[in-house]
């Protein structure tokens, strides 16, 4: 489409030397306008769409972490050598007797081959409350032979417990030294029991336990998912519609995955982690291998956690706001057409 | 145009802004009233001013369109006012392009509608961009090029008619 302005060159020409320019008054009067002090723009949408999505994933790894901390009752036992006379008689190998086995409420003395050993005392698992329990153990043996002996005991006493082995090395060389290292898990109700048996295969260098409470964290998620259950049974009841549906999507949704979180927190919970070192050596340090989650990874699962429950929401008032949003859009766009055709209405009869 | 202070923007486009409301309203003293208060209400406003959506005379214009379009609503109360209390009403011939339009082109103006002038004085007069000009009506480019050549169309017809006349 060429411009209509060259089809009329001399009424072009005329229109822009047309026209009375502004008087001197007004030109005072703007200039007086300019003169006041002029504020900076601000961009305060752009500042606060950058802003709300950074506070939020602050506030989740600040609320993680404080949570994570509270979860956290560490009991840090350990027991240094702890001196047990060596048996008196050869090492047999150990015949084991699960059936009737004592609780691990109970420190107990093992008699075996009419040898006594003393007591060794382990942090027992608190029966009333889940927690999270690691052990890790250093067993010397006099040689390589009692070393394959112990290392294959004790992973027979494991299953034998219910538990099951997790990583297994071992390595010998042709001085006559040597070493094992196990990690195995067992019922966490029947730990002080292992520690006592794996104890038993030698003599005891050194022992260090772990203790983490998480009962605190599986009545809060039990409770919420209560609450839950009453909204989506409340809701439940109500007549059906397409909202009443998506409300109901998403809670179950959240309930799923607060069920599916506490398995996991609960399964952990009911097995304890056992790191046992078989060595010739007679002094050895504790290498334990970290495999439980430290502070800083609950903390990062906690806030993990928290930002899928803050998109869980957002999903919430996105579903069920979203008809409500593209309503007034279109009320508000019918608005704006309408005011469109009324000023033009009104130019066309100026 | 990143950093244009309000001051500089005022004084280079005082001139733009004053023609195009005296195109539109057809009355000088009318526009000159309508040309302070829509400076008044860009330093009002100037914090919202984005160089990077369009020139500041554009943004002035569509100030002053705003402007414009108050006054005309508010004279149109008042017409039918008068006309409620049987006095007459306001004629067309009130609005006059007297000082600084020859005869024809006044009395052409005069005879085109406030949108017909407008579209004139946004794209030949101020001489702003079709895309530009288009954003101050609120409406397409091909509209906004459609409109302004009917509107010049008809203001030549005019004039020629009254030179045969």
């Amino acid at each position: 489409m060429s411009a209509p302005e060259l089809e009329y060159p001399h009424l072009v020409e005329e229109l822009r030397l047309a026209g009375p320019p502004p008087s001197d008054e007004l030109r005072e009067r703007v200039r007086a306008l300019g003169a006041r002090p002029q504020r900076r723009p601000r961009r305060r949408l752009k500042l606060l769409a950058v802003a709300m999505p950074v506070a939020a994933v602050l506030a989740a790894l600040a609320l993680g972490t404080l949570e994570g901390a509270r979860d956290s009752q560490v009991v840090y036992g350990e027991v240094g050598a702890a001196s047990a006379p060596p048996p008196t008689a050869k090492a047999q190998p150990w015949e084991l007797q699960e059936a009737g086995a004592p609780s691990a409420a109970r420190a107990f003395d093992e008699v075996d081959a009419g040898v006594t050993v003393e007591r060794v005392t382990a942090l027992p698992p608190n029966r009333t409350r889940a927690q999270q329990y690691r052990a890790d153990l250093v067993v010397h043996v006099d040689s390589l032979e009692a070393l394959s002996l112990a290392t294959s005991n004790a992973m027979q006493l494991t299953r034998n417990m219910g538990g099951y082995l997790l990583s297994a090395t071992q390595d010998t060389s042709a001085d006559g030294r040597g070493y094992s290292s196990l990690v195995v898990r067992v019922p966490t109700q029947k730990v002080q029991r292992a520690i006592v048996r794996f104890a038993q295969l030698g003599t005891i260098l050194e022992q260090q336990v772990h203790v983490q409470d998480v009962q605190r964290t599986l009545d809060k998620l039990f409770r919420e998912a209560q609450a839950l259950r009453a909204q989506i049974a409340k809701l439940e009841a109500e007549p059906q519609t397409p909202e009443r549906d998506a409300k109901l999507r998403i809670l179950r949704l959240r309930l799923d995955e607060l069920t599916g979180r506490s398995e996991r927190i609960a399964q952990r919970a009911s097995f304890a982690r056992i790191a046992l070192t078989l060595t010739t050596e007679e002094t050895a340090a504790i290498t334990p291998v970290p495999d439980e989650p430290g502070r800083l990874e609950r903390a990062w699962e906690r806030s993990l956690d928290i930002l899928v429950g803050e998109a869980v929401v957002l999903l919430y008032v996105v579903l069920v706001g979203g008809p409500f949003v593209v309503l007034a859009a279109l009320v508000w766009l019918s608005a704006r057409t309408g005011r469109r055709r009324s000023r033009e209405a009104l130019l066309e009869r100026s | 145009m990143n950093g244009v202070t309000f001051a500089e923007a005022a004084e280079r486009h005082l001139d733009d802004v004053h023609r195009y409301l005296v195109f539109l309203t057809g009355d000088r003293t009318v526009a000159e009233d309508l040309t302070a208060e829509t400076f008044e209400h860009a330093l009002r406003s100037w914090r919202r001013f984005d160089p990077q959506r369009g020139s500041a005379k554009t943004w002035l214009c569509q100030l002053a369109r705003t402007a414009a379009l108050d006054w005309f609503r508010a004279e149109e109360r008042r017409r039918r006012r008068e006309e409620r209390f049987a006095r007459d009403a306001a004629d067309h011939e009130e609005l006059r392009f007297s000082e600084g339009f020859s005869p024809a082109l006044a009395d052409a103006l005069a005879h085109a509608t406030a949108a017909e002038r407008e579209v004139v004085a946004l794209c030949v007069v101020l001489e702003l961009e079709r895309t530009a000009a288009a954003r101050v009506l609120g409406i397409s480019e091909t509209a906004c090029t459609t409109r302004l050549s009917r509107a010049l169309h008809k203001l030549e017809e005019r004039m020629t008619a009254d030179v045969r006349a």
